[in-house]
């Protein structure tokens, strides 16, 4: 459904904030974004930066092997390592940003990141990574090969992803269609879809089906993906912010604290989805931005 | 294979699928048949991947068989798309010979 030239891996967010600080200079954001929604979804938290920042979205859906996978069945082609080697390729083409940098990833955005650092020299390194709602890639956050993503509560999921991607309300709750054959449950999305305004009243239980196996091929990749790499310990400081309705309820750093150093832990409201337009998410990301300012100002 | 679907892919024909499709996407855009350009990437009629794939699925309702998930990807424009789908129809048929479209 794409055009064959898809573009460039990295693009740059535009916001109303001036990206250039009083200085002439921008200090540097990087997003590693899996894909699923529209990259637009990220400008608010580019909108509200501090002034003199900028964000750079990395479009991991370009990298040919990554999109592919979730398309055909069987095991990916491709790894982790060499996803993060067309990152890493793409960010050392990028002039040179002055000051610290702050590595971000969304979802299994924030996933890669420890495999991005991992291929960074010490000196290329950012100085902090914030990541949303994303599980560590650790084989206690992975799904074991044999109970592959159940698609009734994948469907919970779905129905928020829904939201987010069309707009509107999908008004079901993911209890519910915990209880419910898949069938059902995927007509209840469908007619809170329709209901909601996202979804055209025409639309069909076998054309939202079509939709739903790819979210969950895209899923059960991305869980190959994991399973097949050996991460290593993450030595940049490292912040995890989890929405109140995130995709996993256990509690505690996802993981995070068998990769980095006492990594941070904090909460804005929201789910999976709407954490990334919510004003509480947006202040909390610029504060963690700036911090890192602040702390390299002070060390200096 | 039916006798039904069968009767559907011996009619089947690359402008049959090209009709098809122009009048969906006319159908989904609310845009006259005439404005829907069959050399266009499906993704420049501001159809996003949910809507191309409910639109996959229908054309998979009306053809009878179920085309692989690449299908749209890998041909993502009318043009390309229909003699790909008419290739496919006639390989599930066991038909062969040259595309009559």
């Amino acid at each position: 459904m794409t055009r064959a030239d898809t573009g460039g891996l990295v693009r740059r967010l535009a916001g109303p904030v001036p990206a250039v600080g009083a200085d002439g200079t921008a200090r540097r954001v990087v997003m590693v974004h899996p894909g699923a929604i529209p990259v637009q979804h990220y400008s608010g938290l580019a909108a509200n930066l501090s002034p003199g920042h900028e964000m750079l979205v990395v479009d991991v859906e370009r990298v040919a092997g990554y999109f592919q996978a979730a398309l055909v069945a069987g095991p990916p082609a491709t790894t982790i390592q060499e996803i993060a080697e067309e990152i890493v390729a793409a960010l050392r083409e990028l002039p040179p940003a002055p000051g610290s940098w702050v590595l971000a990833g969304w979802s299994f955005g924030g996933t890669l990141c420890p495999a991005v650092i991992d291929l960074l020299a010490e000196h290329e390194r950012p100085g902090h990574v914030v990541v949303l709602d994303a599980l560590a890639p650790v084989p206690e956050f992975t799904a074991a090969e044999e109970d592959e993503l159940d698609p009734r509560v994948v469907l919970g999921w779905f129905a928020t992803y829904l939201a987010a991607k069309r707009g509107g309300e999908v008004a079901v709750e993911a209890e519910r269609l915990r209880e419910l054959p898949f069938d059902a449950g995927l007509r209840a999305v469908l007619a809170a879809a329709v209901a909601g305004g996202g979804l055209r009243p025409d639309t069909t239980a076998s054309g939202l089906r079509k939709v739903f196996d790819a979210y969950r091929n895209g899923m059960l990749r991305n869980n190959r993906l994991v399973r097949t790499h050996h991460s290593r310990h993450c030595p940049v400081p490292l912040t995890l912010l989890r929405p109140e309705h995130g995709l996993v309820q256990r509690p505690g750093a996802l993981g995070w604290d068998l990769l980095t150093l006492a990594p941070q832990v904090l909460r804005c409201p929201g789910d999976h989805y709407t954490m990334l337009r919510a004003p509480e998410s947006t202040w909390l990301f610029a504060g963690l931005v700036s911090g890192v300012d602040r702390v390299r100002a002070a060390a200096a | 294979m039916t006798g039904t679907q069968n009767v559907r892919i011996a009619e089947l024909t690359t402008e049959a699928v090209t009709e098809w499709l122009i009048g969906k996407l006319a159908q989904r855009l609310d845009v006259p048949s005439t404005e829907i350009k069959t050399d266009k990437y499906f993704d420049e009629f501001g159809l996003d991947s949910t809507e191309s794939l409910v639109l996959a699925a229908e054309l998979e309702e009306w053809l009878g068989f179920e085309l692989e998930t690449t299908a749209l990807w890998y041909h993502p424009t009318i043009a390309q798309l229909a003699p790909y789908i008419v290739e496919q129809a006639r390989s599930a048929a066991g038909h062969t010979g040259d595309d009559a479209g």
